[in-house]
């Protein structure tokens, strides 16, 4: 199968030039200005741009949290994915306490197999690390799971200590792997929370206001600590806050490897919305909490000076009805999470590339070619080149798209950005030379995504 | 049509075995190592050497028309085609006319003109009083200007004052042309202490009298001037760690201004400098080791942009004036063209094995952007000029300045250990340099 894509513009995180791609079978083999060789199918992508597929290392598809699981399983997920022009997806396999590496990543094998329509790789995330523990993140590595996520928030469900911190950052060192750490302090955030409570203070605003940005900073700058004298990278997942963002800057500063991501949430929402009106506000709630409008500018020029490497999701989408409720009486009792796998790209391209505060390069960087980097899939993934998977975005940068949750496609009843209108939007999407998104609709197959196996960075 | 095949073709975003289909001079397809040759094509196997996007150099004096004596179009185009330069852009002074007016450039053109064996472009110059020349200088090609804050060395080529650049600066503005800097300032310059010829023999008596402090004040009143007029400051051959901490506060700032080191300063020290080593001499100086880490830091965190050489020959005995070794009296400059890339990769691979994509971005890519050719010139990508260096960048070369290929074969460099022999050059995909031979000569164009 041979697929030819012309009169467009490729544009990868360090090239734009006007020219055609050819596809054989699941590969890019040939770039090149008019080429003319036969070809099976021709997408005319004149006035488009030619993107590497987005790459999403921060979701949560299927996941048990709180009482009940993320409204989208790997199948709507990935199709949701697909249509807002991202092509993989690292997700989180979780092992629970008493309970194996080895069993955690079965179990979302499991869950992915046979249902993702786009490549996905996990990452694991560790809740109890002891020796037999520490020796399985080994194994785990050389399978091609060389990223762990450990938690210095949420007490007695996945946090762990220091000396469990340092320890599997020490065992890094050894295997390859790389650390991602979830940094908000969480026994501060337990006091501040209960305290709340106590008060009578449960409406969904608390939330924002028990987890303060100064906790995110502490825990921030502790991980950085740890790793640094354990002398391993650190990458530190959904960074929020400008203050926290300080202690990334001036570790890298130092020369430090550090690494964080942003999402789009902290660039687009702000601790306003927290204030909609009845319980509104549970839409918004996550961890970290979205903060000050004011502060969004810092995150912009992290992204733009790259003390930000990557803009991921966390998508982890709960409905308002029957999940985010769980919390109506008692804002800890929400379910953490928001959707946004599929509308990454046209935000930070309509908010980041248009309004000029990152390059169209830049933007292809963060949503794709660094996250590939990060995490083990560079070159095959993030960049398009011969050789590469045909994981490719024909993104018309005209395109106009109304953000609702009636027309996008993830499984959730509400949008966290109901009725904005952005401009640049997907218009035909590749998975590995299949053409999964095309006219509107979803065109791939049910199960066409294969696992990832990453290498170490 | 050329068929060009490598295990290892250095891309901007990295660097993978390929194969580059040429038509008319130009990238046509890039595909991947093992395809199948497309028939009636030239084949050029390149095996595991690296090919990399021709060398820009931004920055070389060839003196001609005026002091061709010291340099010319044919020795200096043939020594950038001998270190893989495919296009270099000529500085407005040292030739005579200096490039500071239309008419200028036309007899500078004239002079060229079937001369180069590589592609070469024009930066004009500002000087006191000329103003009202820089559009038509702008319309008759010139790529942008350069300027000097201390006196060039030449009496053609006058300092400018603050106020000179406030008449230039929105003329560049409006033009969308960058201004290169000399940046250092004459009041922070030092007179030598002991204005006898004996000590004027150690490197370290011209070491004090052009302080890091001379370039800070320079780069800060140029950082200022950027940003009034909005015009793109490109600051030539950075010296001093202190310089490196100014542009890096100035890009934070949103400062449109770029910068370059040079090999020399990126190889060099002043402690290892022999006591009547004139060879050595150039403005700013060469300085202490730590400087020289400051801009290789520059460099790898994006603070400085790119690598030119500043190749400015001058016949030897200027460098001994009156027979003697006075680092003070001698003229000024280092001829380094056709050793930019080993000098500068061979610092570069001890820092970074994996640094070819770093290297082709400060001497090929950003060095094409500053002069306007970013859209055509220095990187491997469809529809870019086939202008291509390959290399073994693990050979090692003891420099014979001897075989050099500039006019005048006094070098710093000569007898030093590099890493990095050019094999071959291609310019528009014709061959014009081959183990050791020019195989095609003035076919450069002058662009």
């Amino acid at each position: 199968m041979r697929t030819l894509i012309k009169n467009g513009t490729v544009v990868t995180a360090s090239d734009q030039y006007p020219g055609d791609v050819l596809v054989e079978d699941e590969k890019i083999t040939v770039i090149g200005t008019s080429l003319d060789m036969h070809a099976d199918k021709t997408i005319d992508a004149a006035g488009k741009y030619v993107l590497p597929g987005g790459i999403d290392v921060h979701t949560h598809m299927d996941m048990p949290f709180g009482g009940t699981t993320s409204a989208d399983d790997f199948e709507s997920g990935t199709v949701a994915a697909a249509f807002g022009g991202t092509t993989a997806i690292v997700d989180f396999a979780i092992q629970y306490r008493g309970q194996t590496l080895h069993h955690a990543m079965e179990t979302w094998a499991r869950k992915a197999e046979g249902r993702a329509v786009i490549d996905y790789g996990f990452h694991m995330i560790i809740t109890e690390l002891n020796d037999q523990v520490e020796s399985e993140m080994d194994a785990l590595v050389r399978q091609g799971i060389p990223s762990f996520k450990l938690f210095m928030a949420y007490p007695g469900v996945f946090m762990l200590d220091d000396a469990s911190i340092f320890k599997a950052l020490l065992r890094t060192g050894r295997n390859g792997g790389t650390i991602c750490m979830h940094a908000e302090n969480g026994g501060v955030i337990d006091v501040l929370v209960q305290r709340a409570l106590a008060e009578g203070k449960t409406a969904p605003k608390y939330h924002a206001l028990t987890r303060p940005a100064r906790a995110e900073a502490e825990a921030t700058h502790r991980a950085i600590a740890l790793a640094e004298i354990a002398d391993v990278p650190i990458y530190i997942v959904h960074l929020s806050a400008a203050e926290a963002l300080e202690m990334v800057t001036e570790a890298r500063d130092r020369g430090l490897p550090a690494f964080a991501e942003t999402c789009p949430q902290y660039l687009f929402l702000s601790y306003d919305n927290y204030e909609e009106p009845g319980f509104g506000g549970a839409k918004y709630v996550m961890s970290p909490p979205l903060r000050e409008q004011a502060k969004q500018s810092a995150l912009w020029r992290g992204l733009a000076s790259n003390d930000l490497q990557c803009i991921s999701t966390d998508h982890c989408p709960f409905c308002m009805k029957e999940q985010k409720e769980l919390g109506r009486n008692d804002f800890s009792k929400i379910p953490n999470g928001a959707p946004g796998i599929e509308t990454r790209m046209s935000l930070v391209y309509d908010g980041g590339v248009r309004p000029g505060r990152i390059t169209l390069n830049r933007f292809v960087e963060l949503t794709s070619t660094a996250p590939a980097k990060m995490f083990g899939l560079f070159p095959r993934k993030g960049t398009i080149a011969p050789g590469s998977d045909a994981d490719i975005v024909v993104f018309d940068p005209n395109r106009k798209l109304t953000l609702s949750a009636k027309t996008l496609h993830m499984k959730v009843d509400y949008n966290p950005y109901e009725g904005r209108e952005v401009t640049g939007a997907t218009d035909t999407v590749l998975s590995r030379g299949r053409v999964v998104i095309e006219n509107g609709a979803f065109v791939g197959r049910k199960g066409g995504g294969s696992f990832l196996r990453r290498s170490t960075r | 049509m050329l068929v060009l095949r490598s295990a290892r073709v250095i891309f901007p975003d990295g660097e993978r075995p390929a194969t580059l289909q040429i038509e008319e001079g130009v990238i046509t397809r890039i595909a991947a190592h093992n395809t199948d040759d497309p028939t009636g094509a030239a084949i050029f196997n390149a095996g595991n050497l690296v090919v990399s996007p021709g060398l820009v150099d931004t920055h070389v004096h060839i003196n001609e028309p005026g002091r061709t004596a010291w340099e010319g179009f044919d020795t200096a185009t043939r020594a950038a085609a001998a270190g893989g330069v495919t296009t270099m852009v000529d500085m407005p002074l040292n030739s005579v006319p200096a490039t500071t007016t239309a008419a200028a450039l036309g007899v500078k053109r004239e002079a060229a003109r079937a001369q180069c064996h590589v592609d070469v472009a024009f930066w004009g110059g500002v000087v006191p009083g000329n103003a009202a020349e820089l559009d038509a200088l702008v319309d008759a090609g010139v790529r942008g200007f350069k300027c000097f804050l201390v006196p060039s060395g030449v009496d053609e080529f006058a300092a400018v004052s603050e106020s000179d650049l406030r008449e230039a600066m929105p003329i560049l503005a409006r033009r969308n042309v960058p201004l290169l800097v000399h940046a250092e300032l004459p009041d922070y310059l030092v007179t030598p202490t002991q204005p006898t010829y004996p000590t004027h023999q150690t490197y370290a008596a011209y070491l004090a009298t052009r302080p890091p402090r001379a370039e800070v004040e320079a780069i800060r009143l140029m950082v200022r001037l950027a940003a009034e007029f909005d015009t793109h400051v490109h600051i030539v051959h950075v010296s001093s760690a202190e310089g490196v901490a100014e542009i890096a506060a100035a890009k934070l700032a949103s400062v449109p201004i770029t910068a370059e080191t040079c090999p020399h300063y990126l190889t060099f020290e002043a402690g290892e400098i022999a006591d009547c080593a004139t060879e050595f001499k150039c403005a700013p100086p060469i300085r202490e080791a730590a400087h020289r880490d400051a801009l290789w830091q520059g460099l790898v965190d994006g603070t400085l942009d790119l690598v030119a050489t500043d190749h400015s020959p001058a016949p030897p005995a200027m460098k001994r004036p009156d027979g003697r070794a006075d680092f003070i009296a001698a003229w000024g400059g280092i001829a380094s063209l056709e050793l930019s890339l080993a000098a500068t990769w061979s610092g570069l691979r001890r820092q970074s094995a994996n640094a070819l994509p770093h290297l082709a971005r400060w001497l090929s890519e950003a060095p094409a952007a500053l002069a306007g050719l970013g859209a055509r010139k220095g990187r491997i990508a469809p529809g870019f000029d086939a202008d291509l260096v390959v290399w073994d960048p693990d050979a090692e070369v003891i420099v014979d300045a001897s075989q050099l290929q500039q006019r005048h074969k006094l070098t710093p460099y000569a007898g030093r250990a590099l890493r990095g022999r050019v094999e071959t050059t291609f310019i528009g995909g014709e061959r014009v340099w081959d183990r050791g031979r020019l195989t095609r000569a003035y076919g450069g164009r002058l662009l």
